[in-house]
């Protein structure tokens, strides 16, 4: 995984609300063979015309495919993104198109846990700041800061272990693998204190 | 002064790690063919092996086919996934519940019906409705592919202990009003968001009354009420359920149990985060008009904004509206409970589906279509024209290519009426099974207190 410190890009709107997982990763691209990798048909029914990635041309309303944010790293995102279905392809599709931030009012729970696994940095700020961010932006993970070309600054909040997780480009199984030891330590003290837990599944 | 979640949390902590995450110890751990394949291959990948085999249990739900005579390969997704579950859980030792095994079912029906669920332990899938399985008194929640490969790697997962919330439930249930109905009625009132982020522990007089297939309905949705934790402290009901289950405690064990989990249950004084209520006495029957389920309505009620993708007029009665399709299914709505409220109306009403809408019934697990099969529900539905297919998760997501076709209205017992859940241009409905099996006989959205 590609260490995140600093993301300096343009930033794309997509300001929808509630567009949920099944939107942004079709499940009928998710389970069968398809013409092309799976972040082609992110957003598909959104982002091609007719709703087909396979045959439409690309929805020249759709944010995404504007020329002035081509390249974006930084998706500006509407009200309760990424709710739905508990999928791991919809931050990696957005992840494989090439951002590395999304920045909104919320996000759907499982999603946004789902976006550190992935390398991407989902920052939650109010609704009204949502609003006032344009243009090239800065996020500087260390700082913990989205400052605009005009130079107007933003702080956000972040969980320190995601923050460490995503400044190191790695993920919680190898944070967790170094704690074997605390975790044979309790399964062998809850087989005395909860045998009725282990022994109908041995 | 604890709550339920407070205690189960708190006997789960493996470690606490920076910034308020814990790592909680996963007691049972479901997989199936959708997520599994895919988190098997990246253990795999990274050279890891699953570290508690024995806690983890598997079975193709998603994308198996619900025909009879079905195999593998009945469906292409099932074809390609399928096997790869078989084959990563043997080489892994895990329990695989497989296509022709007479355990098969949705995740979420079977674990609480072989009692692979247990009051107080810590379950987790790769599955947003895995809050249905809190009805028992777990800690139960959704996750995604790269937390289910932490937890078969690690037999742990990270987790920031959520706000809490509870649900106050009150009054006793009108004739042809369940569950569903309760839990559409509070998302209607409350929104979407409106337990978001935090953990609902459901309670009251409502939910004591409730046996626990109906207890598992209301759990199931907590999740479309922004919860992705839903709880009931476990009672006499949760015991009375569970005893005797083919994974439950046995013996001086059981006495055991019972007697720690009689514990478990929340504190009167416990101190809650937000609370919200509903009275169910003079609920309606609910069925949703909308793309979310918070835009739901009593059956009799009229569609408040016009909606193009569902073809709805503001203003127009929803009761009478044609459909193509009713689907009695799912994690939500497909336990035995379920048919046979759905099939007692069936046979009250009398009549037959119109030829024209196809109805279907599909059972959670082969359990639920054996008992029901043995209470001769089978023929009740066959004989008035409805569908009776084998257990999967089928069209409530049309993983397995059982979808209902483009601009095709389909009154559904699922739990997520979002744009093209059930397939592309496909219109959902929500409702409960009576709902649904009422307006299955009447070809149009019916209202089950003037059918049945």
């Amino acid at each position: 995984m590609e260490p995140l410190v600093r993301v300096r890009s343009v930033a794309v709107p997509l300001l929808l609300a509630n567009v949920d997982t099944d939107v942004i990763t079709p499940m009928r691209r998710l389970t069968g063979s398809t013409a092309h990798p799976l972040h082609h048909y992110t957003f598909e029914a959104l982002r091609y015309l007719g709703g087909d990635g396979d045959t439409g041309a690309p929805d020249p309303t759709f944010p995404l495919n504007d020329p002035a944010y081509a390249g974006a790293q930084i998706m500006l995102t509407g009200p309760n993104f990424g709710c739905g279905s508990s999928r791991e392809t919809a931050p990696m599709a957005i992840a494989a198109l090439g951002f590395r931030v999304l920045v909104g009012s919320s996000f759907g729970d499982i999603f946004f846990n789902n976006c550190f696994q992935q390398g991407l940095l989902p920052i939650v700020v109010p609704s009204e700041v949502v609003a006032r961010l344009a243009g090239e932006l800065t996020v500087d993970l260390e700082e913990q800061t989205i400052t605009a070309a005009d130079g107007a600054v933003v702080t956000f909040d972040i969980n320190p272990l995601r923050k460490a997780c995503l400044l190191e480009g790695t993920d919680l199984v190898g944070l967790t693998l170094g704690l074997a030891s605390a975790v044979d330590e309790w399964q062998a003290r809850d087989r005395v204190a909860r045998p009725w837990a282990w022994d109908t599944v041995r | 002064m604890a709550t339920l979640l407070d205690r189960i949390w708190d006997a789960h902590v493996v470690a606490s790690l920076p910034g308020g995450h814990d790592l909680l110890h996963v007691d049972r751990h479901l997989i199936h063919d959708l997520g599994g394949p895919a988190a098997l291959r990246q253990l795999d990948q990274r050279g890891l092996r699953v570290h508690s085999p024995e806690l983890t249990f598997a079975m193709p739900d998603h994308c198996v086919s619900t025909e009879r005579g079905r195999r593998d390969d009945t469906t292409r997704p099932g074809a390609l996934l399928i096997p790869m579950l078989r084959s990563g859980c043997e080489a892994a030792g895990i329990t695989l519940f497989d296509v022709d095994s007479p355990e098969q079912g949705i995740v979420h029906v079977v674990a609480p019906e072989l009692g692979i669920t247990l009051p107080g332990t810590v379950l987790v899938c790769g599955d947003s409705h895995t809050c249905t399985n809190g009805a028992l008194g777990a800690l139960a929640w959704g996750i995604g592919t790269s937390e289910v490969v932490h937890v078969l790697a690690t037999q742990c997962v990270v987790e920031r202990r959520p706000p809490q919330c509870r649900v106050e439930l009150t009054g006793a249930l009108p004739p042809h009003v369940h569950a569903k109905d309760v839990i559409l009625g509070l998302i209607a009132k409350y929104g979407v968001d409106g337990g978001a982020g935090h953990a609902a522990e459901f309670a009251g007089p409502a939910v004591e009354a409730m046996d626990m297939e109906a207890r598992m309905t209301i759990c199931n949705l907590s999740v479309e009420l922004g919860a992705k934790f839903g709880l009931v402290g476990p009672d006499d009901t949760t015991f009375e359920y569970l005893e005797g289950r083919r994974y439950a405690p046995r013996g001086s064990q059981w006495d055991e149990a019972v007697t720690a989990w009689r514990a478990l249950p929340s504190d009167a004084d416990a101190v809650f985060d937000r609370t919200l209520a509903l009275d169910v006495s003079n609920l309606a029957p609910q069925v949703s008009w909308g793309t979310n389920p918070a835009e739901t309505i009593p059956v009799d009620g009229v569609v408040p904004a016009a909606s193009e993708y569902m073809g709805l007029d503001a203003g127009a009665p929803l009761a009478g509206v044609p459909i193509d399709r009713v689907f009695i299914g799912s994690c939500s709505n497909a336990r035995l409970s379920d048919l046979v409220a759905a099939a007692d109306l069936v046979r009250a009403a009398g009549g037959r589906v119109p030829s024209r809408v196809q109805a279907w019934v599909v059972p959670g697990s082969q359990q639920v279509k054996r008992e029901a099969e043995a209470l001769g529900l089978r023929e009740v539905f066959e004989d008035a024209g409805f569908q009776w297919r084998e257990p999967g998760c089928s069209m409530c997501l049309a993983t397995n290519e059982e979808y209902v076709a483009p601009g095709e209205r389909c009154v559904s017992t699922s739990n997520r009426n979002f744009v093209g859940r059930q397939g592309p241009d496909a219109r959902t409905h929500l409702a409960s099974p009576v709902t649904a099996a009422a307006s299955a006989l009447r070809g149009a959205i019916a209202d089950p207190r003037e059918v049945g």
